[in-house]
């Protein structure tokens, strides 16, 4: 009995056909299945690595500040020139570095785009306020970044030295090798008449926060007084200039600031105060100190309030 | 073979074949809301596990410092203010309100969340959830490897990266850094010394007043201090001879004597969270 005539094979065909068709709905769902598995898989890796990439560039950003007030500082201090707007062009430095290092992440396929909005000074004159807004993200990836921040940046860290400018600036002083020597400028620049007690002063510059964060324990016993001394530290002051404003090599400033000593070279009863902003300030605000001394070769002038400050 | 045969048999054949397709097929069909709904919950409960155990050891919480403050707990996350460790003060406070977790969980989903040292991995510790998920269809399970900080104060003593003059005028091999310490800090908490051989310490403080002492693993100097500390928010420098080892200053406000050895040798846990449903 003959059931079905498939000489030319038409119905074998039209059977294979209709066992196609389940085959391929399975391999359809099996596929979308998995695509959707590896599509989460992936979207995950890449908000992970986007997240740890903007990590690294806010640590990176941070050291690069740094290097740019070391930069900046040294510049400044070694040619003897004066910044006109210290926070923009200090801005304009970190930019370029920035977006040199926005480079790098790019060779790994993550676009970060870093503008820095501004530098400023802080409340605490050892720190540096940098204000940036950051968007990180990956090539062809619909996870994203975006941020807007204020850090705080130390400009004390001993891998990069800020240097203070200002004895260069007001004086002329020659700078070398982290401190300056006066010569005879400071006495020339001194209007009060004991200034020849600062001739030939030598200065290091390295702006360092003095540990003796408790002000009067200088005076609890001279060899404090003579490590803090030895060691250059800065203090804080209303009366300071800040780092900004004696990149400017400017004599007033409106941010809290910092001050040190400048050791006199010649022993007198009284000389003008041995703070750097009494010597450095306007030639009509210099005042007299009197004669403390440390040990057999260290002496200071210190006036009435100094000497309360430092519990001299 | 005739033709007649060789076309019943190709039928049967292909019969056969439509038969195993079919059944196979209207199986599928059967079990593919089944399917799909198990496959989703995996999936699902493959991204609650990998979502928890990474808002727990990634993230601080919200907010930041629930752990001060339990009744205002937005979300739960272990990760210390300040550091990428995991903060022991947030992990005991969960331990001790084991159900804040709950609410990260859909109703019919189970979890524990346990904790044992890498070394020791039958010192097991339910911190969170049920102890035993009995009677699960399907259960997951993801490990972590962690490292606490038992919210000390650490100040380490290995590098000497600065060129400060030290008031003892000390040579390289030596570490020296000025310390804020008063009446406060020292009846609030606990200095140490830890170190991973042997050290020599000298403490000196601004009236030029020194006290010596040598190290050996660690060294609590309260009483050192309490000699040379007069007032409140006095400087006091250490000095130690870091020559040969690996020495750190440790202050503890939290009695955690028995982790002070983590300092130098961080010790590794397992952080283990199982779901089920």
């Amino acid at each position: 009995m003959k059931i079905i005539k498939d000489n030319r094979g038409y119905a074998t065909g039209i059977i294979m056909l209709i066992l196609l068709i389940p085959i391929l709905l399975l391999l359809v769902i099996t596929i979308e299945e998995y695509e959707h598995d590896v599509n989460s898989t992936v979207e995950s890796l890449e908000s992970n690595k986007i997240k740890t990439s903007t990590e690294n560039f806010e640590e990176e950003l941070i050291l690069l500040t740094k290097q740019s007030l070391h930069e900046v500082s040294l510049d400044v201090i070694g040619s003897g020139r004066a910044l006109t707007n210290s926070r923009k062009e200090l801005k304009e430095v970190l930019q370029s570095k920035v977006d040199n290092a926005t480079t790098r992440f790019l060779e790994n396929n993550i676009i970060i785009s870093c503008h820095i909005d501004g530098i400023d000074s802080s409340d605490n004159p050892f720190d540096i306020e940098v204000h940036y807004s950051l968007e990180a993200t990956l090539n062809s990836s619909k996870s994203k970044i975006s941020k807007k921040e204020c850090r705080l940046v130390e400009i004390t860290d001993a891998d990069y030295p800020v240097y203070d400018p200002l004895p260069t600036l007001k004086t002329g002083a020659v700078f070398d090798d982290d401190r300056v020597y006066y010569l005879n400028r400071l006495s020339g620049y001194i209007t009060l008449d004991a200034g020849e007690a600062y001739s030939n002063a030598v200065q290091p510059v390295t702006v360092r926060q003095c540990p003796y964060n408790t002000y009067p324990e200088h005076g609890n016993h001279n060899n404090t007084m003579l490590n803090c001394i030895k060691n250059h530290y800065y203090h804080n002051s209303h009366d300071g200039l800040c780092l900004l404003c004696r990149l400017e090599n400017r004599t007033s400033c409106k941010d809290y600031g910092f001050e040190t000593f400048i050791i006199p070279t010649v022993v007198m009863e009284q000389a003008p105060a041995s703070i750097d902003h009494v010597l450095l300030n306007d030639k009509n605000a210099q005042y007299n100190g009197n004669n403390i001394r440390l040990d057999n070769n260290t002496i200071i002038y210190l006036d009435n309030g100094h000497k309360v400050k430092y519990g001299l | 073979m005739n033709s007649k045969g060789q076309i019943m048999i190709e039928l049967l054949f292909y019969l056969i074949i439509i038969l195993l397709i079919l059944s196979v097929v209207i199986y599928l069909m059967a079990t593919l809301d089944d399917n799909q709904v198990t496959r989703i919950n995996s999936r699902e409960l493959n991204n609650i596990l990998e979502d928890s155990i990474a808002t727990l050891t990634e993230t601080t919480g919200k907010p930041s410092n629930w752990d001060k403050d339990i009744n205002n707990v937005v979300t739960v996350g272990l990760r210390s203010n300040d550091n990428s460790l995991i903060s022991y003060n947030k992990l005991m406070q969960l331990k001790s309100n084991y159900r804040l977790m709950n609410s990260y969980f859909p109703s019919g989903v189970d979890y524990s969340l346990t904790l044992y040292p890498k070394n020791s991995p039958n010192d097991r510790v339910l911190i969170s959830g049920s102890e035993y998920l009995d009677n699960r269809k399907q259960i997951r399970s993801k490990s972590v490897e962690v490292v606490f900080d038992y919210d000390y104060t650490i100040i380490p003593f290995n590098n000497r990266s600065d060129t400060d003059i030290c008031p003892l005028n000390h040579n390289d091999t030596w570490a020296c850094k000025a310390l804020t310490i008063g009446d406060t800090s020292l009846s609030n908490g606990e200095y140490y010394i830890v170190t991973d051989t042997s050290a020599s310490y000298q403490l000196t403080n601004t009236y030029s007043q020194n006290v010596s002492g040598k190290s050996s693993g660690v060294t609590n100097i309260n009483d050192d201090l309490e000699r040379l500390v007069t007032a409140d928010n006095q400087t006091i420098y250490l000095h130690i001879c870091t020559k040969d080892n690996t020495t750190s200053l440790v202050y503890d406000t939290n009695n955690r004597q028995e982790f002070l050895n983590s300092v130098i040798k961080p010790e590794i846990y397992i952080l283990n969270m199982k779901v089920a449903i």
